[in-house]
């Protein structure tokens, strides 16, 4: 459900007011370009995508009925990211692997070491390289909910799913990078191996 | 450490609702399953559990992604939209809720009332309970004509309560009786014959059922004897008025199983005959009193159905008429959902 300063935002940019519009860019541009860019692996593309998404959002404004409208613009954006996968997939010599500057996944510590922040950074490709390799409904519920705190309701609205399918995909990934994770434990930062360890 | 996954056993929690359990998502188990399960189940759904968090934990801190740039749009951008705005119109202003709730879920809360309807009318039907309570339907239908018939032509009569005449317990078929027919057939007969009070136009109508619904109407063949012996004797005007009232008292006892007098045999309405037993019964000249239908002592009662198709409950009609609107109901929320999910 929108608020009411953007639904105001929302009836204004239907009345042309650009400006109004891009105060509502603002508020999610960070979150459009996170999922884009954790969905496709690749940075310009993830650009040309959140820009896209949001011209397509302008564009249909008026089909917007209520609801969640971050939901609704996320939901601009996964098709866009879906749709580039397909392609990239149907033209394997442009493969996105070629052309990833990636993000870094690099794990939050304020306390960790330089050998603790190399580490961060394998783990970080790590867990790339498994997000890779899942389904890309399952990575989405990963980004969407474990990645980028988006709710399970969020994360419904946005795949335009139910919270059963919802928790279904998530529980999924879940597992795949649990597996992927713990097979090699010596990649884990101290704090999670402590706790790894424990249960040996 | 060896990865193991949590076994789908009962009572065993799945791995999906560890996984909601562990961010505490909708429909997670509570803790205190979560706690006795692993109590039973061991050490190794701890550490399962344990990884699971673990997992989530790495994911979760993992650093944000800042955006390397502005995405605000820019007039060059939306320059092909007339006038710079969206496209299309509008939406109504409407409630947020009623948009995004009422009208995807009505039509299927619409289908499902259409689709329990078709169920509930086909066992009906199939158990014949509907089957069933038309046929009493028909027989309570045919009484209360019956019985209409009778409080009528007790009021067109005026005869006396006192009158002397014979109680009629069975009236029904005399009340109507009351034809305009100025010749009057009675047959005073012994109670093992038949004794037949007809008027005129009764009789020219060749009312031929009388005598099967004489006997049907009741297992008291004596009954419709007293009444028809009481209404054959009158043969003026005086004698009529002072007619057992009785026999139109209480005709609803032949009623239920349909009297001649309510369907006259040349297949005229028994309105109509009832209507004709009224003009004729203001006759002064030949007032009559249609006796009971002529009993057949020495048979059986057999049960004559009136055939009246207004009765008749259009079972299949209904179960069409109801199947067609689940569907099509189930339809309309389908695309109703799909447009709701649409951008």
């Amino acid at each position: 459900m929108s608020t009411p300063v953007e639904q105001t935002l929302i009836e204004q940019s239907r009345a042309g007011d650009l400006d109004s519009f891009n105060a509502i860019v603002e508020t999610y541009q960070g979150q459009v370009y996170a999922v884009a860019l954790r969905m496709v692996r690749d940075a310009a593309m993830a650009e040309d995508l959140a820009q896209e998404t949001f011209i397509s959002a302008y564009r249909n404004l008026n089909q917007y009925r209520g609801g969640s409208f971050k939901s609704w613009l996320l939901r601009i954006a996964r098709n866009a990211t879906l749709d580039a996968l397909r392609k990239s997939q149907r033209r394997p010599a442009e493969s996105l692997d070629e052309n990833i500057v990636a993000f870094e996944a690099e794990l939050v510590s304020q306390e960790a070491t330089p050998a603790e922040a190399a580490l961060n950074t394998e783990l970080g490709d790590h867990i790339k390289d498994v997000m890779a390799g899942l389904h890309p409904d399952q990575r989405m519920a990963l980004v969407l909910i474990d990645i980028e705190g988006f709710s399970y309701e969020e994360a419904a609205g946005t795949m335009a799913v139910s919270i059963g399918t919802v928790k279904s995909r998530l529980s999924r990934a879940r597992g795949r990078m649990r597996e992927a994770l713990l097979a090699d434990p010596e990649l884990l930062p101290s704090r999670f191996r402590q706790v790894s360890e424990g249960e040996e | 450490m060896i990865f193991r996954w949590p076994r789908r056993d009962r009572g065993h929690l799945s791995r999906e609702e560890l996984s909601t359990y562990v961010d505490g998502g909708p429909g997670a188990p509570s803790e205190a399953r979560v706690q006795a399960h692993l109590a039973a189940c061991g050490a190794s759904c701890t550490a399962d559990l344990a990884e699971l968090r673990t997992t989530v934990a790495i994911l979760r801190s993992i650093a944000p992604v800042e955006p390397p740039r502005s995405f605000a749009l820019t007039h060059e951008m939306i320059a092909d939209l007339p006038d710079g705005k969206p496209l299309g119109s509008p939406p109504p202003m409407r409630d947020a809720a009623r948009r995004g709730g009422l009208p995807v879920y009505a039509p299927a809360a619409a289908a499902i009332a259409a689709a329990v309807v078709f169920a509930l009318v086909l066992v009906g039907n199939l158990s014949g309970a509907i089957e069933q309570s038309g046929a009493t339907s028909r027989d309570a239908a045919s009484a209360t004509a019956a019985f209409s018939q009778a409080v009528e032509l007790e009021t067109v009569l005026e005869a006396p309560a006192a009158a002397g005449a014979p109680v009629a317990e069975s009236a029904a078929p005399v009340a109507p009786a009351a034809t305009p027919a100025p010749e009057i057939e009675v047959v005073a007969e012994t109670e093992s014959e038949t004794v037949i009070i007809e008027s005129a136009a009764v009789a020219a109508s060749k009312v031929a059922p009388e005598p099967e619904i004489e006997s049907l109407v009741t297992d008291e063949p004596e009954d419709l004897e007293a009444p028809a012996r009481a209404a054959a004797v009158p043969e003026s005007p005086d004698e009529l008025a002072a007619a057992p009232p009785s026999l139109a008292a209480e005709p609803e006892t032949f009623a239920p199983l349909g009297t001649p007098q309510v369907l006259p045999a040349t297949g005229g309405d028994g309105e109509a005959v009832i209507t004709q037993d009224f003009e004729i019964a203001e006759d002064p000249v030949a007032p009559q009193i249609a006796a009971a239908p002529e009993p057949v002592a020495d048979q059986a009662p057999q049960p004559v159905l009136v055939e009246d198709d207004d009765f008749d409950l259009p079972v299949w009609q209904i179960l069409l008429g109801t199947g067609l609107a689940a569907i099509a109901l189930a339809l309309a929320a389908l695309a109703a959902a799909r447009r709701a999910r649409r951008i």
